[in-house]
């Protein structure tokens, strides 16, 4: 987990070195290149790596150059940060994930219509093939709306961080915030790149400023609000513009061919780059026969390029991913204003929505190539080869009868989240089915197997509010769930606030687990301590004492009657809000923070207890109903030691770390006799050593099978 | 498509959290070592979450010039080189998605991490590792096969050294132009757990080196000397003596595929009451062989699926035998092995026991217990018990204390009492129903004679889950066989619906909920009343 010094040292170096890294180190030794002066952001998928880096480059690189990095709360606040930029010469980013960029608009509508006078760069994580909680969205059109411009880099650690320092530049010479998409599988790259020079930032926390003058009209109120509209269209479009063009940011690609042309975007360009090379149309170094336009900034778009793109062309395919395919209907607008005769393929011929995948490439440009080839010994081989991959694909899905096993993801080994679920979905034997709104973070799996507990999954926060209609107009109860990052994310606003504020009857559990775990363990309010590792305490229940919360139980997650009784209460008590926090560390975290603790105490001879579960294979009859109210990755199955069974039975493996939740759960469901506890004593004491011998002399007075224990 | 070019391609399948990542890393760094221009890419996804995870590169020898290769950071199916599978499942998951060619190299171990699916079901839901095979033979041009998992704790290293164990036999494989000392070099230079890694290499790289990979599998079976000897290893004096004797009865009698069950059982009835009772089961099993050896071709499968049952009734789990299991010497001596315990170590068992009311009085007679029970139905006994939870008695004894001990083994003293118990009745009720069952059905059919034999394993788990899956099976006969085979009896000469039917109601009684067995009904209502129409 995180960056090793060796990887941050590298942040130091100067013009020519090479570094070698990810993505988000490339993108923050770009900052330092461009002497930016402030970060903030907000975890999560893609980006969440980007704010590893920060946060761990903090203390050693950043704090020395004076550089300031705000743990932002929420994406609002990130967003925010960015008013540094509006009336002084500061260089600033921040970034967060797609979804992110709704809950930051409001504080972009505002700063874009200022404008900026530092170079402001937000890095969105463009997920459109949803490899995270996320749905498939795209930053451009939000962009569009609050006229900000857009890159969309390629695939390639130094154009990446080129494509940042040119960020900078572009955002100070059009005066807009610069949206800087970072696809999932670019934000994943691990390459090498060669680095320039650091520049140090003028304005810092080193070298501050000494009075704040604001020109009067960047406030957007009226009468300026209106003068900044016009700005947008008749200033900041325009220099952006001349700025592309000038620094031939977008990318020309000369082809033998004259009569076509593709123009495209972002990651895509490396993906159709190697769908010509399996076409045959290129090389590996990018050579084609077949003339593209790569754009590197996908707003505003240049018309000059465009047309000199398209002129003397008969057919041009533009390979967009993502709806509103909105560089297509502008391209189609150019085209039309230019009265430019030819023909323009996109969506028509390529998948609408929907990640653009290797396979819905090729067929794309390969019947985009039908179109415009005669030669029939040509045309059989383009289909034959455009229509390989995605052939392939369907040939291996339907090589077997009986569909290879899915693996959905699952509640780490003793998560503290897990338990709740298994006491609510005991309950249910009783109670029947809530209604389950849940929300953004690890238990947003409840709704997967073994639990299925999800009717709803609305968004950061929001999870409880979104069930405010239902709790009054339905007969079921209100269930839902919270983490403590979403909570202090802006669940204490727009759900409990909301909740108390409209007398909602409803059941919310907080897991607090004192860590922003789905991100990759990020530090949040509840943690004690920030992401420059600043101590901080934050108590979620004296918040929600605040807010009026008057029912507030805490709980234990493991220990699991407990947790029953209390949700029984809550639910015998149908009126009004029940708060119930489950308070447990993320086991991950604490596993790694502990092992080391362990081996010191076992090395150093101190007594120690450790606990691990275990299975009984003879008693277990392996009618596996353990797993349906557990789902612990380390309870698994294995063959039955008897040859007279012939389905597997319940299996404990080593990576158990003693929870005990699979034992509450035989007693609390009444399952089996088959679990049991093992208590091993890592340096027993004297005392320890006496009490097992007597025990065991006893023990086999009894049992007289010579006992060995 | 290109077919080989000089372009590498490496497509690694992974589950979240088993160190995909420092392999890749491990890749990477020994592609630089090689002179290769290389990029890896991750897609973590909801990673240490034990979900699926994705690692992919590419590699191409160092461009001379200023000529940069574009790489590209989407695998493209049926293009890709190698597959480094960290499990099984997991390649056939990549397979099934094109990631395999007939350009392929499939380094893959073959060892199983059960996906919460696989692990839902009542009865096995494990996924066929024979498919899983097939589709790798048929997506591969090489198919290199090692249990990376096994060989790791053979080795005594711990589940992460997978990824070093197939790193090495990738290495030995010899599919990448690359030295040795690139791999190793980069493990260094990466600095994760170097020394055990290093190991976990050389591991890998002998195995496959070595050709130890090749004609691997099919465990050897047991004799059926060395069976008898393990078994009676556990017997003193008389009582092997007993054992032996009926062992060679057995011998004598069946056929190979029937004695080592038969054996089995004895034992497990001996252990659980006593000879008496288990030559009764030899008798019942006795009579069923009869009509298999009648019928002759049938493989004895109608007397393996009843003998195996049939044992697993017979010793049903009441408080007396749970006791004794967890009092057994054998028990602890596993548990030290299990949880790798040394002698120094001092440990304590804490057993979960939590028996439901019927489990606690179905040890007590049943003429005492009955007349109670018929009481608690009347409405005078509803009007003084108000409880709405069942009742149940919830304790977790120290098993290895004195106390702990001394309570289980005084359960184990009262056996002499179980064939007087209420619960002896209960399941004799069912195990009655059983053997007749199964000898009127396999007098009407012998396919539908095994679909009975078998059908009974549906009966599984404590309390109410057994108390459920006792009912699906008296429905299963009487509402789903029974109406079934009367229907074919008279309309028909075959008893193909019933067998069909008969076996879809058992995967659905055996699925996800015990509720299967309603829609079982339902399902043979419909057919019914669609072949009446």
């Amino acid at each position: 987990m995180g960056y090793s010094k060796e990887h941050l040292a590298q942040l130091e170096y100067g013009e020519g070195k090479v570094l070698y890294g990810d993505t988000p180190l490339a993108i923050l030794k770009a900052f330092l290149q461009s002497g930016v002066s402030y970060l903030g952001g907000y975890p999560g998928s893609p980006t969440a790596g980007l704010i590893d880096a920060i946060s761990d480059a903090y203390k050693d690189v950043l704090k020395d150059k004076g550089i300031y990095f705000d743990c932002s709360g929420n994406e609002a606040s990130a967003a925010s940060l960015l008013s540094a930029s509006i009336s002084y010469p500061i260089r600033g980013s921040v970034n967060w994930k797609i979804v992110g960029t709704n809950v930051a608009s409001d504080a972009l509508s505002h700063i874009s219509s200022s404008g900026v006078t530092g170079g402001a760069l937000i890095i969105v994580g463009e997920d459109y093939g949803c490899d995270s909680t996320c749905v498939a969205e795209r930053a451009l059109p939000f962009a569009l709306k609050s006229t900000m411009a857009v890159i969309d880099p390629r695939g390639d650690l130094g154009h990446v961080a080129k494509m940042v320092q040119a960020g900078f530049e572009l955002s100070e010479c059009s005066n807009m915030p610069v949206m800087f998409l970072l696809s999932t599988r670019v934000a994943h790259i691990r390459n090498k790149m060669v680095c320039r020079d650091n520049q140090i930032p003028a304005i810092s926390m080193n070298n501050r400023l000494d009075d704040l003058i604001t020109e009067q009209e960047t406030i957007p109120l009226p009468p300026f609000t209106f003068d900044q509209e016009k700005k947008k269209f008749q200033e900041r479009i325009p220099a952006a513009k001349k700025f592309i063009l000038e620094r031939k940011l977008n990318e020309f690609i000369e082809g033998t061919e004259t009569n076509i042309g593709i123009i495209t975007h972002g990651m895509i360009f490396n993906s159709l780059m190697r769908c010509l090379y399996n076409l045959g149309e290129a090389n590996l170094y990018g050579e084609t026969r077949i003339p593209m336009l790569n754009l590197n900034v996908t707003n505003p778009l240049v018309p000059e390029e465009i047309i000199l793109f398209m002129r003397d062309k008969k057919a041009v395919l533009i390979v967009e991913e993502g709806m509103p395919n909105l560089i297509e209907e502008q391209i189609r607008s150019i085209a039309q204003r230019a009265k430019l005769g030819l023909d323009i393929f996109g969506k028509d011929i390529l998948p609408q929505a929907g990640e653009f995948t290797p396979d819905h490439i090729a067929k794309g440009v390969g019947t985009f190539l039908l179109k415009n080839t005669v030669n029939n010994y040509e045309r059989e081989k383009i289909k034959e080869r455009s229509e390989f991959t995605e052939k392939h694909k369907q040939k291996a899905a339907g090589f077997l009868k009986d569909p290879v096993a899915k693996r959905n993801p699952v509640f780490c080994t003793g998560c503290p989240e897990r338990p709740i679920f298994t006491a609510i979905k005991i309950l249910e034997e009783d109670y029947g089915r809530s209604y389950y709104a849940s929300d953004i973070g690890c238990y947003s799996m409840s709704g997967l197997p073994p639990f299925d507990l999800s009717n709803s999954i609305t968004g950061m926060g929001i999870g409880l509010a979104s069930a405010g209609a239902l709790s009054r107009m339905a007969n079921k109860r209100v269930v839902s769930f919270m983490g403590d990052g979403t909570f202090w994310h802006s669940g204490l606003t727009t759900s409990i606030s909301n909740a108390v504020y409209n007398n909602q009857n409803a059941i919310l559990i907080i897991l607090e687990n004192f860590w922003t775990s789905m991100t990759g363990h990020h530090e949040n309010p509840a943690s004690g301590k920030n992401m420059r590792q600043e101590g901080v305490g934050m108590d979620i229940e004296k918040a929600l004492k605040g807010t009026g919360v008057r029912w507030i139980k805490a709980v234990d997650p493991y220990n699991l009657q407990d947790s029953i009784n209390v949700l029984t209460e809550a639910y015998e008590e149908d009126e009004g809000l029940r708060v119930i926090i489950s308070r447990g560390e993320c086991q991950l975290e604490k596993t790694r923070r502990e092992r080391v603790v362990l081996k010191s105490k076992l090395k150093s001879g101190k007594r120690m207890v450790q606990k691990k579960l275990g299975v009984d294979p003879d008693l277990c009859t392996g009618d596996h109903s353990c797993m349906r109210y557990n789902g612990c990755p380390s309870l698994t199955l294995k063959e039955s030691p008897t040859i007279l069974r012939d389905d597997p039975v319940a299996h404990i493996e080593q990576s158990c770390v003693g929870c005990g939740l699979c034992g509450e759960i035989a007693h609390a469901a009444v399952l089996c006799p088959s679990f049991y506890k093992v208590e091993i004593i890592e340096n027993p004491s004297m005392l320890d050593r006496v009490g097992a011998r007597i025990n065991k002399s006893l023990l086999h007075l009894i049992s007289r099978n010579g006992w060995s224990g | 498509m290109q077919g080989k070019s000089d372009l590498i391609k490496i497509f690694i399948p992974a589950v979240g959290g088993q160190g995909g990542g420092v392999l890749t890393e491990w890749l990477v760094q020994a592609f630089f070592r090689g002179e290769f221009d290389v990029q890896g890419i991750s897609l973590p996804g909801l990673s240490q979450r034990g979900g699926s995870t994705v690692y992919y590169l590419e590699a191409y020898p160092k461009s001379t010039g200023n000529k940069e290769i574009i790489f590209a950071q989407f695998p493209v199916p049926g293009e890709v080189d190698i597959i480094v599978a960290q499990e099984f499942l997991e390649l056939g998951r990549a397979l099934e998605l094109g990631y395999g060619s007939d350009i392929t190299t499939i380094v893959t171990s073959t060892h199983r991490i059960y996906s919460t699916l696989e692990k839902l079901p009542i009865g096995s839901g494990i996924y066929s590792d024979e498919n899983l095979r097939k589709l790798a033979r048929a997506f591969s041009s090489d198919l290199i096969e090692l249990n990376a998992l096994e060989l790791s704790k053979a080795n005594g290293m711990d589940e992460l050294a997978v990824n070093a164990i197939l790193l090495g036999a990738l290495c030995a494989s010899g599919a990448l132009p690359l030295e040795k000392k690139s791999f190793t070099d980069a493990i260094e230079e990466v600095g994760v757990a170097v020394k055990s890694n290093l190991r976990a290499f050389e591991v890998g790289w002998d195995y496959i080196d070595s050709k130890k990979y090749q004609g691997q599998d099919a465990k050897p079976g047991h004799p059926w000397e060395k069976f008898i000897d393990e078994r009676a290893q556990k017997l003193e004096g008389n009582s092997r003596e007993e054992y032996l004797l009926r062992t060679n009865e057995i011998e004598s009698q069946y056929p190979v595929n029937i004695r080592e069950i038969l054996a089995e059982s004895v034992l497990r009835l001996k252990e659980y009451q006593d000879y008496k009772y288990a030559d009764r089961y030899l008798a019942q099993v006795y009579n069923v062989f009869q009509i298999d050896e009648r019928v002759k071709g049938g493989g004895y499968k109608l007397t393996e699926h009843y003998a195996k049952n049939l044992a697993l009734l017979m010793s049903y789990e009441d408080g007396i035998r749970v006791a004794e299991l967890k009092i057994k010497s054998e028990r602890f001596k596993r548990i030290k092995e299990n949880m790798r315990l040394r002698d120094d170590q001092v440990f304590k068992v804490i057993d979960y026991l939590k028996p439901d009311a019927e489990e606690v009085y179905g040890l007590l007679p049943y003429y005492l217990v009955s007349p109670v029970l018929s009481f608690t139905r009347t409405s005078l006994f509803k009007k003084i018990w108000r409880r709405k939870r069942p009742l149940t008695f919830g304790q977790t004894p120290t098993t290895t204390s004195f106390s702990g001990f001394l309570r289980l083994w005084l359960l184990t003293r009262i056996k002499f009492m179980r064939p007087q118990s209420y619960r002896y009745r209960k399941e004799y009720a069912l195990i009655n129903k059983y053997m007749e069952s199964v000898k009127v059905y396999s007098q009407y059919d012998y396919k539908l004679g095994c679909l009975i034999a078998k059908s009974v394993g549906m009966v599984k788990g404590y309390g109410k889950v057994r108390r459920r899956t006792m009912d699906a099976f008296y429905r299963f006969i009487d509402n789903i066989v029974f109406p079934l085979s009367e229907f074919e009896r008279d309309s028909r000469k075959n008893f193909d619906i019933t067998l069909e039917i008969g076996e879809e109601a058992i995967k659905l009684i055996n699925g996800e909920s015990i509720d299967g067995i309603d829609k079982a009904e339902k399902l043979v209502r419909d057919v019914l009343e669609r072949r009446a129409a």
